[in-house]
Protein backbone atom coordinates (compact mmCIF):
# COMPACT_ATOMS: atom_id res chain seq x y z
CA UNK A 1 0.00 0.00 0.00
CA UNK A 2 3.17 2.12 0.05
CA UNK A 3 3.71 2.49 -3.41
CA UNK A 4 -0.08 3.61 -3.60
CA UNK A 5 0.39 6.23 -0.84
CA UNK A 6 3.00 7.82 -3.15
CA UNK A 7 0.52 8.34 -6.35
CA UNK A 8 -0.62 11.27 -7.44
CA UNK A 9 -4.25 11.21 -7.90
CA UNK A 10 -6.48 14.00 -9.23
CA UNK A 11 -10.09 14.84 -9.05
CA UNK A 12 -10.44 13.50 -12.81
CA UNK A 13 -8.58 10.14 -12.43
CA UNK A 14 -5.62 10.80 -14.16
CA UNK A 15 -2.91 9.11 -12.00
CA UNK A 16 0.77 9.63 -11.80
CA UNK A 17 3.42 7.02 -10.39
CA UNK A 18 6.65 10.01 -9.89
CA UNK A 19 8.82 7.12 -8.75
CA UNK A 20 8.22 4.93 -12.11
CA UNK A 21 6.71 7.88 -14.09
CA UNK A 22 3.51 5.71 -15.14
CA UNK A 23 0.40 7.51 -15.64
CA UNK A 24 -3.10 5.75 -15.47
CA UNK A 25 -6.73 6.75 -16.21
CA UNK A 26 -8.88 5.64 -13.28
CA UNK A 27 -12.95 5.79 -13.76
CA UNK A 28 -15.32 7.09 -10.98
CA UNK A 29 -15.65 3.66 -9.09
CA UNK A 30 -11.82 3.40 -9.53
CA UNK A 31 -11.18 7.01 -7.94
CA UNK A 32 -13.20 6.30 -5.20
CA UNK A 33 -11.24 3.13 -3.84
CA UNK A 34 -7.59 4.19 -4.63
CA UNK A 35 -8.78 7.15 -2.28
CA UNK A 36 -9.45 5.18 0.53
CA UNK A 37 -6.86 2.77 -0.13
CA UNK A 38 -4.80 5.48 0.18
CA UNK A 39 -6.12 6.79 3.42
CA UNK A 40 -5.38 3.50 5.02
CA UNK A 41 -8.75 1.78 4.72
CA UNK A 42 -8.78 -1.86 4.68
CA UNK A 43 -10.76 -3.94 2.17
CA UNK A 44 -13.98 -5.00 4.07
CA UNK A 45 -14.24 -1.02 4.98
CA UNK A 46 -14.15 -0.11 1.66
CA UNK A 47 -16.85 -2.80 0.86
CA UNK A 48 -19.11 -1.38 3.67
CA UNK A 49 -18.75 1.93 1.92
CA UNK A 50 -19.60 1.03 -1.72
CA UNK A 51 -22.45 -0.90 -0.34
CA UNK A 52 -23.38 2.61 1.80
CA UNK A 53 -22.44 5.29 -1.09
CA UNK A 54 -24.00 2.98 -3.95
CA UNK A 55 -26.88 0.96 -5.22
CA UNK A 56 -24.85 -2.57 -4.99
CA UNK A 57 -25.02 -5.65 -2.60
CA UNK A 58 -22.39 -6.48 -0.73
CA UNK A 59 -21.31 -9.57 -2.89
CA UNK A 60 -21.37 -7.49 -5.81
CA UNK A 61 -19.17 -4.97 -4.60
CA UNK A 62 -16.79 -7.35 -2.85
CA UNK A 63 -16.07 -8.96 -6.27
CA UNK A 64 -15.52 -5.47 -7.93
CA UNK A 65 -13.17 -4.39 -5.51
CA UNK A 66 -11.40 -7.92 -5.55
CA UNK A 67 -10.89 -7.76 -9.42
CA UNK A 68 -9.95 -4.43 -8.98
CA UNK A 69 -7.27 -5.38 -6.30
CA UNK A 70 -5.72 -7.70 -8.84
CA UNK A 71 -5.75 -5.06 -11.27
CA UNK A 72 -3.72 -2.86 -9.04
CA UNK A 73 -1.21 -5.61 -8.14
CA UNK A 74 -0.70 -5.99 -11.62
CA UNK A 75 0.41 -2.70 -12.15
CA UNK A 76 3.12 -2.79 -8.85
CA UNK A 77 0.92 -0.71 -6.97
CA UNK A 78 -0.27 -2.55 -4.29
CA UNK B 1 28.57 34.79 -17.08
CA UNK B 2 29.36 34.71 -21.01
CA UNK B 3 29.01 30.83 -21.72
CA UNK B 4 29.51 28.71 -24.83
CA UNK B 5 28.49 25.65 -25.99
CA UNK B 6 28.88 23.20 -29.00
CA UNK B 7 26.20 20.83 -30.45
CA UNK B 8 23.87 22.97 -32.02
CA UNK B 9 22.51 20.94 -34.98
CA UNK B 10 18.19 20.50 -34.08
CA UNK B 11 17.69 18.92 -36.92
CA UNK B 12 16.28 14.94 -36.77
CA UNK B 13 18.50 14.07 -34.11
CA UNK B 14 18.97 17.55 -31.94
CA UNK B 15 22.56 17.84 -29.95
CA UNK B 16 22.33 18.96 -26.23
CA UNK B 17 23.67 22.71 -27.24
CA UNK B 18 20.23 24.17 -27.53
CA UNK B 19 18.60 22.50 -24.38
CA UNK B 20 22.01 23.75 -23.05
CA UNK B 21 21.43 27.72 -23.68
CA UNK B 22 17.82 27.07 -23.00
CA UNK B 23 18.44 25.91 -19.71
CA UNK B 24 20.59 29.10 -18.94
CA UNK B 25 18.98 31.65 -20.51
CA UNK B 26 15.32 31.00 -18.64
CA UNK B 27 17.20 30.65 -15.30
CA UNK B 28 16.26 34.18 -13.42
CA UNK B 29 19.79 33.74 -11.75
CA UNK B 30 21.88 33.70 -15.14
CA UNK B 31 22.97 37.16 -16.15
CA UNK B 32 25.34 36.87 -19.04
CA UNK B 33 25.55 35.89 -22.66
CA UNK B 34 25.16 32.81 -24.16
CA UNK B 35 27.66 31.51 -27.02
CA UNK B 36 26.60 29.39 -29.74
CA UNK B 37 29.26 27.66 -31.47
CA UNK B 38 29.26 25.59 -34.52
CA UNK B 39 31.33 23.37 -37.15
CA UNK B 40 29.03 24.05 -39.40
CA UNK B 41 26.51 27.22 -41.05
CA UNK B 42 23.91 25.34 -41.10
CA UNK B 43 23.90 23.82 -37.76
CA UNK B 44 20.03 25.07 -37.17
CA UNK B 45 20.45 26.50 -33.75
CA UNK B 46 23.15 29.23 -35.02
CA UNK B 47 20.23 30.86 -36.35
CA UNK B 48 17.91 31.35 -32.95
CA UNK B 49 18.92 34.89 -31.94
CA UNK B 50 16.54 34.57 -28.66
CA UNK B 51 18.60 31.67 -27.62
CA UNK B 52 22.10 32.78 -28.58
CA UNK B 53 23.92 36.53 -28.22
CA UNK B 54 26.63 35.55 -30.49
CA UNK B 55 27.21 32.87 -33.08
CA UNK B 56 31.10 31.91 -33.92
CA UNK B 57 31.34 28.82 -36.35
CA UNK B 58 34.65 27.01 -34.98
CA UNK B 59 37.28 24.44 -36.94
CA UNK B 60 36.57 20.68 -36.61
CA UNK B 61 38.06 18.65 -33.70
CA UNK B 62 39.94 16.63 -36.52
CA UNK B 63 42.33 19.45 -37.19
CA UNK B 64 45.54 20.31 -34.63
CA UNK B 65 44.27 21.38 -31.41
CA UNK B 66 46.24 24.54 -32.05
CA UNK B 67 44.32 25.59 -34.52
CA UNK B 68 40.89 25.08 -32.20
CA UNK B 69 43.27 26.90 -29.48
CA UNK B 70 43.31 30.07 -31.96
CA UNK B 71 39.97 30.38 -32.50
CA UNK B 72 38.72 29.76 -29.31
CA UNK B 73 41.25 32.93 -28.39
CA UNK B 74 39.81 35.04 -30.69
CA UNK B 75 36.13 34.03 -29.53
CA UNK B 76 37.20 34.47 -26.05
CA UNK B 77 38.55 37.81 -27.16
CA UNK B 78 35.41 39.23 -29.24
CA UNK B 79 33.01 37.77 -27.53
CA UNK B 80 34.58 37.31 -23.53
CA UNK B 81 33.78 34.25 -23.64
CA UNK B 82 34.55 32.64 -19.96
CA UNK B 83 32.60 29.02 -19.69
CA UNK B 84 32.85 26.92 -22.84
CA UNK B 85 30.47 23.18 -22.30
CA UNK B 86 30.93 21.22 -25.11
CA UNK B 87 28.31 18.58 -25.73
CA UNK B 88 29.34 16.23 -28.91
CA UNK B 89 31.06 13.18 -27.69
CA UNK B 90 33.54 13.28 -30.62
CA UNK B 91 35.01 17.28 -29.65
CA UNK B 92 35.10 16.06 -26.17
CA UNK B 93 38.47 13.94 -26.64
CA UNK B 94 40.22 17.14 -27.65
CA UNK B 95 38.42 19.69 -25.40
CA UNK B 96 39.19 17.39 -22.29
CA UNK B 97 43.60 17.14 -24.01
CA UNK B 98 43.48 21.02 -24.30
CA UNK B 99 40.62 22.12 -21.36
CA UNK B 100 44.20 23.81 -19.21
CA UNK B 101 45.23 25.84 -22.46
CA UNK B 102 41.62 27.25 -22.40
CA UNK B 103 41.88 28.32 -18.89
CA UNK B 104 45.40 29.96 -20.06
CA UNK B 105 43.71 32.39 -21.61
CA UNK B 106 40.50 32.92 -19.51
CA UNK B 107 37.90 29.93 -20.85
CA UNK B 108 36.71 27.52 -18.08
CA UNK B 109 35.22 24.30 -18.71
CA UNK B 110 34.29 21.66 -16.24
CA UNK B 111 35.18 18.48 -17.79
CA UNK B 112 36.32 14.82 -16.72
CA UNK B 113 39.62 13.79 -17.03
CA UNK B 114 40.92 11.51 -19.94
CA UNK B 115 40.99 8.55 -17.37
CA UNK B 116 37.58 9.00 -16.39
CA UNK B 117 36.64 9.80 -19.98
CA UNK B 118 37.95 6.45 -20.77
CA UNK B 119 36.18 4.42 -17.95
CA UNK B 120 32.48 5.16 -19.24
CA UNK B 121 34.03 3.88 -22.77
CA UNK B 122 31.44 1.72 -25.15
CA UNK B 123 34.51 -0.43 -25.41
CA UNK B 124 35.73 -0.52 -21.19
CA UNK B 125 32.31 0.53 -19.59
CA UNK B 126 31.39 -3.35 -19.03
CA UNK B 127 34.44 -4.12 -17.42
CA UNK B 128 33.67 -1.22 -14.58
CA UNK B 129 30.65 -2.39 -14.27
CA UNK B 130 31.66 -6.12 -13.08
CA UNK B 131 34.03 -4.47 -10.85
CA UNK B 132 31.34 -2.28 -9.30
CA UNK B 133 28.35 -4.43 -9.30
CA UNK B 134 26.61 -2.56 -11.60
CA UNK B 135 23.64 -4.54 -13.66
CA UNK B 136 24.63 -4.31 -17.12
CA UNK B 137 23.68 -6.17 -20.00
CA UNK B 138 26.17 -8.79 -21.09
CA UNK B 139 29.06 -7.08 -24.35
CA UNK B 140 31.66 -8.13 -26.25
CA UNK B 141 33.73 -5.67 -27.56
CA UNK B 142 34.42 -6.48 -31.16
CA UNK B 143 37.97 -5.63 -32.85
CA UNK B 144 38.25 -7.90 -35.53
CA UNK B 145 35.54 -9.65 -37.80
CA UNK B 146 36.56 -13.31 -36.82
CA UNK B 147 35.26 -12.17 -33.10
CA UNK B 148 31.38 -11.86 -34.82
CA UNK B 149 30.51 -15.31 -35.09
CA UNK B 150 31.49 -15.97 -31.39
CA UNK B 151 29.60 -12.59 -30.11
CA UNK B 152 26.53 -13.88 -31.60
CA UNK B 153 26.73 -17.19 -30.14
CA UNK B 154 27.61 -15.71 -26.61
CA UNK B 155 25.11 -12.47 -26.64
CA UNK B 156 21.81 -14.84 -28.92
CA UNK B 157 19.48 -12.51 -30.53
CA UNK B 158 18.21 -10.33 -30.77
CA UNK B 159 21.16 -8.43 -29.86
CA UNK B 160 22.41 -4.65 -29.96
CA UNK B 161 25.26 -3.53 -31.85
CA UNK B 162 26.93 0.02 -31.27
CA UNK B 163 29.23 1.91 -32.73
CA UNK B 164 32.20 3.31 -30.46
CA UNK B 165 30.69 6.90 -30.81
CA UNK B 166 26.99 7.14 -31.73
CA UNK B 167 24.54 4.65 -33.17
CA UNK B 168 22.40 1.45 -32.27
CA UNK B 169 21.03 -1.09 -34.03
CA UNK B 170 18.59 -3.93 -32.65
CA UNK B 171 19.94 -6.78 -34.44
CA UNK B 172 16.96 -9.70 -34.80
CA UNK B 173 19.03 -12.42 -36.81
CA UNK B 174 22.79 -13.26 -37.68
CA UNK B 175 22.48 -11.73 -41.05
CA UNK B 176 21.32 -8.10 -39.82
CA UNK B 177 23.87 -8.20 -37.04
CA UNK B 178 26.77 -8.54 -39.80
CA UNK B 179 24.98 -5.86 -41.64
CA UNK B 180 25.24 -3.73 -38.92
CA UNK B 181 28.41 -4.65 -38.03
CA UNK B 182 29.81 -3.70 -41.47
CA UNK B 183 27.46 -0.44 -41.12
CA UNK B 184 29.13 1.13 -38.03
CA UNK B 185 32.18 -0.52 -39.09
CA UNK B 186 32.46 1.84 -42.29
CA UNK B 187 30.89 5.07 -40.04
CA UNK B 188 32.91 4.99 -36.65
CA UNK B 189 35.75 2.33 -37.32
CA UNK B 190 36.52 -0.46 -34.43
CA UNK B 191 36.09 -1.35 -32.02
CA UNK B 192 31.84 -2.54 -32.86
CA UNK B 193 30.30 -3.26 -29.68
CA UNK B 194 28.22 -6.05 -29.28
CA UNK B 195 25.58 -6.13 -26.39
CA UNK B 196 22.93 -8.43 -24.87
CA UNK B 197 19.52 -6.90 -25.66
CA UNK B 198 16.86 -6.29 -22.60
CA UNK B 199 13.40 -5.51 -23.30
CA UNK B 200 11.94 -3.36 -20.78
CA UNK B 201 11.84 0.55 -19.88
CA UNK B 202 14.20 3.24 -20.67
CA UNK B 203 15.38 5.56 -18.24
CA UNK B 204 17.71 8.41 -18.15
CA UNK B 205 19.16 10.34 -15.73
CA UNK B 206 21.67 13.86 -15.94
CA UNK B 207 23.97 14.03 -13.07
CA UNK B 208 26.43 16.20 -12.18
CA UNK B 209 29.56 15.62 -10.47
CA UNK B 210 31.58 18.12 -8.86
CA UNK B 211 35.34 16.26 -9.44
CA UNK B 212 35.54 15.24 -5.79
CA UNK B 213 32.85 12.37 -5.64
CA UNK B 214 29.97 14.52 -4.69
CA UNK B 215 27.03 14.47 -6.63
CA UNK B 216 25.56 18.04 -7.45
CA UNK B 217 22.04 17.39 -8.67
CA UNK B 218 20.63 14.11 -10.57
CA UNK B 219 17.33 14.59 -12.97
CA UNK B 220 15.79 11.11 -13.83
CA UNK B 221 13.75 11.01 -16.92
CA UNK B 222 11.39 8.32 -18.39
CA UNK B 223 11.24 8.07 -21.93
CA UNK B 224 7.18 8.33 -23.22
CA UNK B 225 8.17 8.57 -26.76
CA UNK B 226 11.17 7.37 -29.10
CA UNK B 227 12.27 8.04 -32.56
CA UNK B 228 13.37 5.27 -34.69
CA UNK B 229 16.47 6.08 -33.78
CA UNK B 230 15.82 5.36 -30.12
CA UNK B 231 15.82 8.81 -28.77
CA UNK B 232 13.60 10.25 -26.60
CA UNK B 233 10.82 12.29 -28.06
CA UNK B 234 8.94 13.21 -25.15
CA UNK B 235 9.79 11.96 -21.25
CA UNK B 236 8.72 12.65 -18.22
CA UNK B 237 10.89 13.78 -14.48
CA UNK B 238 10.62 10.76 -12.00
CA UNK B 239 12.02 10.38 -8.53
CA UNK B 240 13.09 6.74 -8.62
CA UNK B 241 16.04 6.68 -5.26
CA UNK B 242 17.60 3.29 -7.16
CA UNK B 243 18.21 5.54 -10.10
CA UNK B 244 19.74 8.36 -8.12
CA UNK B 245 21.67 5.98 -5.95
CA UNK B 246 23.18 4.66 -9.36
CA UNK B 247 24.22 7.90 -10.37
CA UNK B 248 25.70 9.27 -6.95
CA UNK B 249 27.26 5.65 -6.93
CA UNK B 250 29.34 5.63 -10.13
CA UNK B 251 29.87 9.40 -9.47
CA UNK B 252 31.66 8.67 -5.91
CA UNK B 253 33.53 5.51 -7.52
CA UNK B 254 35.23 8.17 -10.00
CA UNK B 255 35.04 11.08 -8.50
CA UNK B 256 33.28 12.24 -11.71
CA UNK B 257 33.78 15.85 -12.84
CA UNK B 258 30.79 17.54 -14.68
CA UNK B 259 28.07 16.26 -16.86
CA UNK B 260 26.99 12.73 -17.59
CA UNK B 261 24.02 10.99 -18.90
CA UNK B 262 23.59 7.75 -17.83
CA UNK B 263 21.75 5.04 -19.85
CA UNK B 264 19.20 2.37 -18.07
CA UNK B 265 16.70 -0.55 -18.86
CA UNK B 266 14.10 -1.18 -16.09
CA UNK B 267 13.10 -4.56 -16.49
CA UNK B 268 11.07 -6.44 -13.94
CA UNK B 269 12.22 -3.28 -10.96
CA UNK B 270 16.23 -3.99 -11.74
CA UNK B 271 17.99 -0.99 -13.40
CA UNK B 272 20.48 -2.57 -16.18
CA UNK B 273 23.25 0.41 -17.02
CA UNK B 274 23.83 -0.02 -20.61
CA UNK B 275 25.50 3.26 -21.08
CA UNK B 276 27.45 6.42 -19.72
CA UNK B 277 27.84 9.79 -22.34
CA UNK B 278 29.84 12.09 -20.86
CA UNK B 279 28.21 15.05 -21.54
CA UNK B 280 24.53 16.93 -20.86
CA UNK B 281 21.87 14.80 -23.30
CA UNK B 282 19.17 16.77 -25.72
CA UNK B 283 16.65 16.54 -23.35
CA UNK B 284 18.58 18.88 -19.95
CA UNK B 285 16.29 21.31 -20.61
CA UNK B 286 13.98 19.29 -18.17
CA UNK B 287 16.51 19.76 -15.54
CA UNK B 288 15.05 23.13 -15.56
CA UNK B 289 12.11 22.57 -15.42
CA UNK B 290 12.18 20.17 -12.39
CA UNK B 291 14.28 23.15 -10.40
CA UNK B 292 17.50 21.76 -11.00
CA UNK B 293 19.19 23.29 -13.48
CA UNK B 294 22.29 21.70 -13.95
CA UNK B 295 24.22 23.49 -16.68
CA UNK B 296 23.70 26.37 -14.78
CA UNK B 297 25.56 23.99 -11.83
CA UNK B 298 27.70 23.21 -13.82
CA UNK B 299 28.39 27.05 -15.20
CA UNK B 300 29.14 27.68 -11.66
CA UNK B 301 31.18 24.81 -10.74
CA UNK B 302 33.58 25.79 -14.16
CA UNK B 303 33.66 29.52 -12.87
CA UNK B 304 34.73 28.13 -9.14
CA UNK B 305 31.79 29.28 -7.48
CA UNK B 306 30.09 27.17 -5.41
CA UNK B 307 26.24 25.88 -6.72
CA UNK B 308 24.40 24.18 -4.36
CA UNK B 309 22.87 21.16 -4.53
CA UNK B 310 19.89 19.59 -6.18
CA UNK B 311 18.40 17.54 -3.80
CA UNK B 312 14.94 17.03 -4.61
CA UNK B 313 13.63 16.99 -8.50
CA UNK B 314 10.30 17.53 -9.02
CA UNK B 315 8.96 14.53 -10.70
CA UNK B 316 6.16 15.24 -13.10
CA UNK B 317 7.78 17.54 -15.21
CA UNK B 318 7.08 16.77 -18.93
CA UNK B 319 9.03 17.04 -21.73
CA UNK B 320 7.69 17.16 -25.29
CA UNK B 321 10.22 18.13 -28.54
CA UNK B 322 8.98 19.84 -31.77
CA UNK B 323 10.77 21.15 -34.78
CA UNK B 324 10.61 25.04 -35.30
CA UNK B 325 11.07 26.63 -38.30
CA UNK B 326 13.47 29.51 -38.56
CA UNK B 327 13.32 32.53 -41.27
CA UNK B 328 15.75 34.75 -41.94
CA UNK B 329 17.47 36.97 -45.09
CA UNK B 330 20.15 35.48 -47.10
CA UNK B 331 22.64 37.44 -44.90
CA UNK B 332 22.69 35.36 -41.96
CA UNK B 333 24.00 32.62 -43.97
CA UNK B 334 26.61 34.99 -45.41
CA UNK B 335 27.74 36.37 -42.82
CA UNK B 336 27.85 32.74 -41.18
CA UNK B 337 29.95 31.51 -44.50
CA UNK B 338 32.00 34.40 -44.83
CA UNK B 339 32.79 35.71 -41.69
CA UNK B 340 31.99 32.99 -39.44
CA UNK B 341 30.25 34.83 -36.69
CA UNK B 342 26.99 36.97 -36.26
CA UNK B 343 26.91 39.05 -33.02
CA UNK B 344 23.05 39.53 -33.12
CA UNK B 345 22.74 43.02 -31.32
CA UNK B 346 24.90 44.45 -34.06
CA UNK B 347 23.59 42.60 -36.62
CA UNK B 348 20.27 43.31 -36.09
CA UNK B 349 20.78 47.02 -35.66
CA UNK B 350 22.26 46.93 -39.59
CA UNK B 351 20.12 44.49 -41.40
CA UNK B 352 16.37 43.78 -41.73
CA UNK B 353 15.57 40.64 -40.00
CA UNK B 354 12.79 38.52 -42.41
CA UNK B 355 10.90 37.25 -38.92
CA UNK B 356 11.63 34.04 -36.68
Amino acid sequence: MDKLKGIALSDTGFAFDPMTGHTYSLNKTGIYIVRRLKEGKSPEEIVQDMVNDFEVDEGRAREDLSKFLEVLKGYGLI
Amino acid sequence: MIVGTTGLQAADNPAPGIAVAKSLKSDARFKGKTIGLAYDSLETGLYDSTLFDEVYLIPYPTEASSVMLSRLNYIHGRSGLEVLIPTLDAELPLFIKIQEDLEKFGVNTFLPTQEQFKIRSKDTLSKFCVENDFKHPKTMVVYDPKQINDAIDYLGTPLVIKGVFYEAYVSYTREEALLNYQKLLTKWGTPVIFQEYIEGEEYDVAALGDGNGNLVGTVPMRKLRLTEKGKAWAGVSVMDPEITKIAKTFIEKTRWRGALEIELIRKQNEYYLFEINPRFPAWIYLSFATGCNLPYYLTCLALGETPGKCDRVTPGMIFVRHAVDFVCPMDYLEALTTKGEIVYKIYKSIYKQGGS
